[in-house]
């Protein structure tokens, strides 16, 4: 191996476009050929082949038990690990076959790196992206992160060091993403909250009382037991595509299989039923679809009487509900906000406790039969309409409040809105209502008015009540909390103390002002870890060239060499998931796994874990490293050797015999006894005191979010300003040859999808006299992008879209992620990447 | 001028007759050897094309045919279509010189020897465009070792190879017939095998093509006599333009009504290849189905210019041939070259056309640099044009291949007894 | 005897490429090479992976996975002038003799279903320096016609193809054409189904169910 000081010139467009490069590009990062990235160790090893169970961790959630095959200390091949608890979710993906692609990738990071003009005195931050790298050894960078962290929290607190820590090197149990929020929180750092794919979890989280968490839905294996299945806003056969089949089997057996989406993907072409939508108005379609089953007296009113919180009285005065405790010596309830906890890790961990009956018991209703007030546990007969008057407060219940909000939207409405027809608005919601058990299978509604649909879908299900059974349930993925100790090694220094995350959002102001909630705010450094701000977050040249360089020290774990790697200040490279041994739960699948190290890290990766332990030796926090202290295994021991896994059989040593253990029933159903974590233990429509997803010091219309109501997006609307200049709506399409910015390099997919393009309708095309094969520029305020075009009759007209994930060298010019919205909506934080506008032109330009 | 045309004439359309007076008065006597300088610059130039011709073909085997322009779904090109145009062009000498000795008529003068020796030479070309169109050239041995005699390609080379023979044993014959040490009994005898023989190694190159179910434009009863007519076509116009060409250089004397039989001959020829064009498009066409793509392609479509120049220039042959006040030496020779060129146009159609029509284009694949000429424009754009264009490696091999034809027929006019007797003249 | 055969489910096939990268992986494939490709249904009026027709009412789209269709009557076998191209009478796999060809390129020409045979053109590169997959795979070489082989080192050895492993859209079955209650003889006993290029008359040994 080349002891010499490895430059790193980056990848190019051609390195995308000629993958036979990918070898000789191996040499620009590691100074050397691909030969010899092989350990040494490896030479003693017999030819013999021998098979390892790993798990695929990349964060798309399928969390694949794999089968890798070894052959002379490499991984030759891989398939579907067929012995599973529940062989239904027996599953690989096209990516899961390009491992081995990617362990030897010529983009991944080898050995600890310098820019070379960078020191903590003198960061020269303009160098960044230009400047030469220097090879450290890993004590030199340790040393050097270690002497940062300490001197930042000496001279401006801890919370100068700012961590942003995402999923790219695996959403584990142990290791990847835990590791990194393990770190922030063993030294008190301030986390940085990522604002991706949070705002539709923000409107079911407030009704359900889930929290932000992602974990909403039934495992997979219950949708085929759906007699309606509403794909809204998803392409489970590219995204998720493991749980298509599930999908498909309730169509087989009868179900309605309904796909929402403004663009004709697979999964429409297989469904029984395909609605097409105006981009970005589907709030609308929902909430049409709760009127009509309101007026057509669809719903489930014993649902409602006994699950939901249609009979609590809502006091006209403050809009919370009418407890007996408002008219004793306390007055009424200072209630906390929902939905609750400014970390994502927390939702599981706070927003899951289900309140008993005791705890609910203040909640006055009104006895229909009595005809007088009384109290939740003890009517037996609770009025669900109507607007009375307790000790001289007047209260009205919400289940009328609902009714009446919602008698707005009409069909006709929503057909103006949505463009779709209002019989087919009519039918979906008769088919949801009637057709059932119903289930809502969500993506991500990326525009700013997300969490209205997310509150939209949980009103559906409140009201018909389908959610909490067999073949009915709503929102984002699978099961939650399962059956470990997350908490001992998210949390070393326990939850005391432990502060909110500081939106990426919210972090260009506190830059620009140095000030957060009123209060002085240096960031002096930002570490990523497995996260790639610049390549995955809205509005990349406002990153590159306006938030970065207020940040004097950036450092950044990752296996390949990102777009952030490109601008960052330290690298350290960070082993890929099948180069060393963790534990991966998951959310789609009812198993608890073994991730095995199937090969020797490449050139000097660690894993994350040995990377903050090294780090931790160079600071002056005890408590920080009498946690690293404990070896690898201790650390999944206290995750793995639980009370409550012992039903299930989870402990380190089963775990690590097994390889993966059921930790759930195949068709697990969420909320099975139909009691919710919220104050109330209903299902809340509506939401007494709406609350920021973290408080960042802004206040929010509270009026405004009690019950479901519709705004239009940012910018993505007719009517929007920016509409005349710009006029196309832009989407970010989530597909199969990506998982956010991983995969970018591996050379086996990129033969099958070569280059980044810009689909669009030929009717939008030729408008612009754009022919099939031309080379385009989609441009708006935020910047450009320059790539193919691609005739795709399935795009809608007014729309066009890219493929997410294609890192920035890969366009002639310009990345999409230069296109995305990064507005801040002061509820949800979320990024509305497809709230975005557009032009299109022909690219005259030379294309290399 | 005239020395250059000694050499290339053959396929030269603009030789200058004025010139052949002097040229004849160079050739001298009768000799073992014929030719001036100029043949002998001619051999020279040929053998240097030849050389460069295998050392790209060397280039082309080691460095792999990924050089070409052929890829997985357009996986033959130029070699192939030199191939069956150079199977073509070989018929015409045999069956000139042979039809009038097996059926007992008058001939076409004294130039049966010659069109015999072009036949071999034009033969070995054709084989000669087989082998460099081969993966592996040193696997040859094994199509007699392992030969699937079900295979047409395996027909072609049987045939091809008994051809040549033949061609050689036919020449031989005629030599010694000559000399009166071959009866003309014995050489009439060969004349009808190696008739038979033309014919067949026209149907049955045709056969590679014609019985492929796979391909839309090639799977035709008809192609195998269409490909004889061709073969009349070409075959007959080299020997018109050849003959002219020695006749020019002094090599040797033509009555012009021998000329002028070969005329009204190519002239029949081409009509007839014209007609079986327009039964094929017809019976395309009239259905309005699958065919109909065949017929697109070639009036409209990407081979438009080689569909309506191979009728153009037929039509120029054919009216050039028929009207009497036409047929003077150059007019003639523009036919005869005209002929040729409608011919290899043919060729091109048959062989893109085989590729341009995909079976499954109702269906979109991903593309790599191996699977298509001209990937990086998408499927739409691969075929939006030809298919396939040849790349620069493969014109040079090509080249190489007809200066290795032009080499042996020069070599030929300068060492064998080729020229016709004194009272054939 | 038996008829090795397969299905594809074309409604339920996702085009997730899993075949096409299972096979890749197995048999080690050159780069740019993909024995087993899975092609977008789309009237080839637009490109791979985009859809064909009008929005939103008239729209083709689907996908269909297409490899070495091993034909009972197969057009490459016939015209093969040494032989290298032949189909195995034990069980109906039309194989390929590697050391045989002599890279004419007469099977690519007679094979209708263009595209599944592929042409090394030239010494075959790939993207690692180790060669991945099965050690029973045979090794590749320079201008030779290859395509699948149905995993005959697999087969043979009584386990699925690759590409059979794991579906993820449940769509593609295997087994004896020739067993009456193989799962793929009733299927195709039960189930409308359509053969590729069937006019040819090649008599394909994949069947696409619709």
């Amino acid at each position: 191996m080349s002891d010499s000081a490895a430059p790193v010139r980056g990848i190019s467009r051609r390195s995308f476009l000629k993958t036979s490069a990918a070898v000789a590009g191996a040499a620009a990062v590691s100074g050397g050929a691909m030969t010899t990235l092989a350990p040494d160790a490896h030479a003693a090893e017999t030819p013999e082949e021998r098979e390892v169970v790993c798990v695929c961790g990349c964060n798309c959630q399928g969390t694949c038990s794999l089968v890798a095959t070894v052959r002379e200390g490499r991984m030759v091949n891989i398939r579907a690990n067929e012995n599973i608890p529940y062989p239904a979710y027996e599953r690989i993906c096209m990516r899961g076959f390009s491992h081995a692609n990617r362990l030897y990738d010529f983009n991944r990071v080898l050995y600890p790196m310098k820019r070379a003009s960078w020191s903590l005195e003198d960061p020269h931050v303009e160098n960044r992206g230009s400047d030469e790298w220097e090879r450290l050894t890993w004590d030199e960078a340790a040393k050097l992160v270690g002497e940062t962290l300490e001197y930042n929290t000496k001279n401006y607190g801890p919370h100068s060091n700012c961590i942003l820590v995402s999923a790219g090197n695996s959403f584990a149990a142990y290791g990847g993403l835990t590791a990194g929020i393990g770190f922030i929180n063993a030294f008190g750092f301030q986390g940085l909250d990522v604002c991706l794919d949070y705002g539709d979890l923000v409107g079911i989280g407030e009704v359900t009382g889930s929290g932000w968490d992602f974990n909403q839905r039934n495992m997979s294996g219950d949708y085929r037991f759906a007699k309606t299945l509403l794909i809204w806003d998803s392409n489970p056969p590219n995204s998720e595509p493991h749980n298509w089949h599930f999908c498909i089997e309730a169509k087989e057996a009868g179900a309605n299989l309904v796909v929402i989406d403004p663009t004709y993907t697979i999964a429409a072409r297989q469904a029984t039923k395909w609605v097409p939508i105006k981009p970005g108005t589907d709030p609308a379609l929902g909430m049409a679809m709760v009127n009509a089953i309101i007026e057509n007296e669809w719903y489930d009113t014993d649902f409602l009487r006994d699950k939901t919180c249609a009979p609590l009285l809502v006091r006209e005065d403050n809009g919370h509900f009418l407890r007996s405790t408002d008219f004793g010596e306390a007055g009424p309830a200072q209630l906390p906000e929902y939905p609750f906890y400014g970390m994502l890790l927390l939702q599981g961990t706070k927003a899951g406790k289900i309140p008993t009956a005791e705890q609910t018991a203040a909640y006055v209703v009104w006895d229909a039969d009595a005809g007088a007030p009384g109290g939740l546990n003890d009517v037996a007969n609770p009025a669900l309409e109507g607007t009375f008057e307790v000790n001289g407060v007047k209260v009205t219940t919400a289940w009328t409040l609902l009714k009446e909000h919602m008698a707005e939207c009409t069909l006709e409405w929503a057909e103006e809105m949505t463009e779709v027809p209002a019989d087919t608005i009519l039918e979906l919601a008769r088919m949801y209502s009637q057709d059932t058990p119903s289930t809502i299978y969500a993506g991500y509604h990326l525009y700013d008015n997300c969490e209205e649909m997310g509150m939209t879908w949980a009103t559906l299900a409140s009201i018909t009540g389908n959610i909490g059974k067999r073949g009915a349930s709503i929102g984002h993925l699978g099961k939650n909390k399962p059956s470990i100790n997350q908490a001992g090694i998210l949390f070393p220094a326990g939850l005391a103390g432990i502060t909110d995350e500081l939106p990426w959002l919210q972090l260009p102001e506190v830059l620009e002002t140095g000030q957060y909630k009123g209060k002085d705010f240096p960031v002096r450094l930002l570490y990523n870890i497995g996260a790639n701000p610049v390549g995955s977050y809205a509005a990349q040249r406002k990153t590159i060239e306006e938030v970065l360089p207020k940040i004097p020290c950036i450092v950044t774990n990752d296996m390949e060499f990102s777009e952030t790697c490109e601008y960052s200040d330290i690298v350290l490279p960070c082993t890929h998931y099948f180069e060393y041994d963790w534990v991966q739960a998951s959310s789609h699948t009812p198993f608890l796994y073994m991730a095995n190290k199937v090969v020797d890290p490449i050139g000097e990766a660690k894993e994350d874990v040995d990377i903050f332990r090294l780090i931790a030796q160079h600071t002056s926090n005890e408590k920080a490293k009498a946690f690293y202290a404990k070896t690898n295994e201790e650390m999944m021991r206290i995750v793995l050797d639980t009370e409550k896994g012992k039903p299930w059989g989870i402990s380190y040593d089963n775990l690590k015999e097994k390889g993966v253990i059921a930790d759930r029933e195949e068709n697990w159903i969420h909320w099975e006894d139909q009691r919710f974590p919220t104050l109330s233990g209903r299902l809340e429509f509506y939401v007494e005191n709406p609350g920021a997803r973290i408080n960042i010091g802004k206040p929010i219309d509270k009026d405004f979010y009690h019950l479901p109501t519709y705004h239009t997006p940012d910018e993505a609307y007719d009517g929007s300003e920016q509409h005349a200049k710009y006029p196309l709506y832009h989407y970010c399409e989530r597909t199969r040859w990506h998982l956010h910015t991983q995969y970018n390099h591996a050379p086996i997919l990129r033969e099958l999808d070569p280059e980044p393009y810009l689909r669009m309708n030929p009717v939008d095309a030729e408008a612009r006299g754009i022919a099939p094969g031309d080379y385009v520029e989609a441009y708006n305020d935020r910047g450009h992008c320059v790539c193919k075009v691609k005739f795709d009759n399935a795009v809608r007209p007014g729309m066009v879209a890219s493929p997410k994930g294609w890192h920035r060298k890969a366009y002639v010019a310009g990345s999409y992620q230069e296109l995305t919205n990064d507005h801040l909506n002061l509820l949800h934080q979320n990024s509305s990447f497809d709230d975005t506008l557009v032009e299109v032109r022909k690219y005259e330009g030379e294309v290399k | 001028m005239s020395d250059i045309n000694n050499g290339v004439g053959v396929i030269d359309d603009d030789f200058n007759p004025a010139a052949a007076p002097k040229a004849r008065e160079a050739a001298g006597a009768r000799a073992a050897t014929w030719g001036g300088k100029g043949l002998t610059v001619g051999i020279g130039v040929s053998a240097v094309i030849t050389l460069i011709g295998i050392v790209l073909w060397v280039m082309q085997l080691s460095g792999g045919m990924v050089q070409t322009a052929m890829r997985n779904l357009d996986s033959w090109g130029l070699y192939i279509t030199m191939f069956m145009f150079f199977v073509g062009l070989s018929a015409g000498g045999l069956i000139i010189s042979s039809v009038p000795k097996a059926f007992g008529i008058k001939g076409f003068g004294g130039i049966s020897k010659v069109a015999v020796f072009s036949s071999i030479a034009c033969t070995v070309a054709a084989i000669g465009f087989v082998v460099v169109d081969l993966g592996q050239p040193v696997r040859l041995w094994e199509l007699f070792a392992y030969s699937n005699l079900g295979s047409p390609l395996m027909w072609d080379i049987i045939v091809l190879g008994t051809y040549l023979i033949l061609s050689c044993v036919y020449l031989w014959a005629q030599v010694q017939a000559e000399k009166g040490k071959v009866s003309h009994t014995a050489l009439r005898v060969i004349s009808v095998v190696a008739l038979v023989c033309a014919v067949l190694v026209h149907s049955v190159t045709a056969w590679i093509f014609g019985l492929q179910q796979g391909r839309e434009m090639w799977h035709t009863a008809l192609l195998a006599p269409w490909f004889v007519s061709s073969a009349l076509v070409c075959g007959t116009a080299l020997v018109m333009v050849a003959s002219m060409a020695l006749r020019a250089a002094g090599y040797l004397k033509l009555d012009q009504a021998h000329l002028v039989k070969l005329a009204k001959l190519l002239a029949v020829f081409v009509l007839v290849d014209l007609y079986f064009f327009g039964c094929d498009l017809l019976t395309e066409a009239f259905p309005a189905a699958d065919g109909m793509a065949v017929v697109d392609m070639l009036v409209s479509g990407p081979l438009a210019p080689f569909f309506w120049g191979e009728i153009v220039l037929c039509v120029v042959a054919a009216v050039i041939c028929l009207v009497p006040s036409l047929r003077t030496n150059p007019l003639l020779a523009v036919a005869g070259v005209a002929a040729i060129l409608a011919i290899l146009c043919k060729r091109v159609q048959l062989l893109v056309g085989g590729f341009q029509i995909n079976g499954l284009a109702d269906y979109a694949g991903p593309l790599t640099p191996m699977t298509v000429t001209g990937w990086e424009s998408g499927m739409a754009g691969a075929y939006q044009g030809m298919v396939y264009w040849p790349a620069p490696i493969e014109w040079g091999v090509c080249l190489g291949v007809i200066g290795l034809a032009v080499l042996i027929f020069l070599l030929g006019v300068k060492y064998l007894p080729l020229r016709p007797k004194a009272d054939e003249q | 005897m038996t008829h090795y055969g397969m299905v594809i489910d074309t409604e339920k096939c996702i085009g997730c490429h899993v075949c096409a990268m299972a096979c890749k992986l197995e048999n080690n494939l050159p780069n740019d090479m993909w024995w087993n490709r899975v092609l977008t249904d789309n009237g080839g009026d637009a490109e791979f992976d985009m859809v064909g027709g009008t929005y939103p009412d008239d729209l083709k789209f689907g996908y269909i996975p297409v490899s070495c269709q091993h034909c009972e009557n197969p057009a490459c076998v016939k015209v093969c002038p040494v032989g290298a191209t032949y189909r195995d009478p034990e069980t109906g796999v039309v194989r390929q003799d590697y050391d045989k060809c002599i890279g004419c390129r007469m099977c690519m020409s007679a094979c209708p279903y263009n595209g599944v045979r592929s042409f090394n053109w030239e010494d075959p590169q790939y993207h690692m320096d180790y060669a991945t997959g099965s050690k029973d795979a045979p090794a590749h070489q320079k201008h030779v016609v290859e395509k699948c082989t149905f995993c005959y080192h697999r087969t043979s050895q009584g386990e699925e193809p690759a590409c059979m492993r794991l579906c993820v859209g449940r769509a593609r079955f295997w087994g004896d054409l020739d067993d009456p209650d193989s799962d793929v003889s009733k299927m195709i006993a039960s189930r409308n189904y359509k053969q590729l290029l069937e006019d040819r008359g090649t008599k394909p040994s994949v069947y696409y169910l619709v």
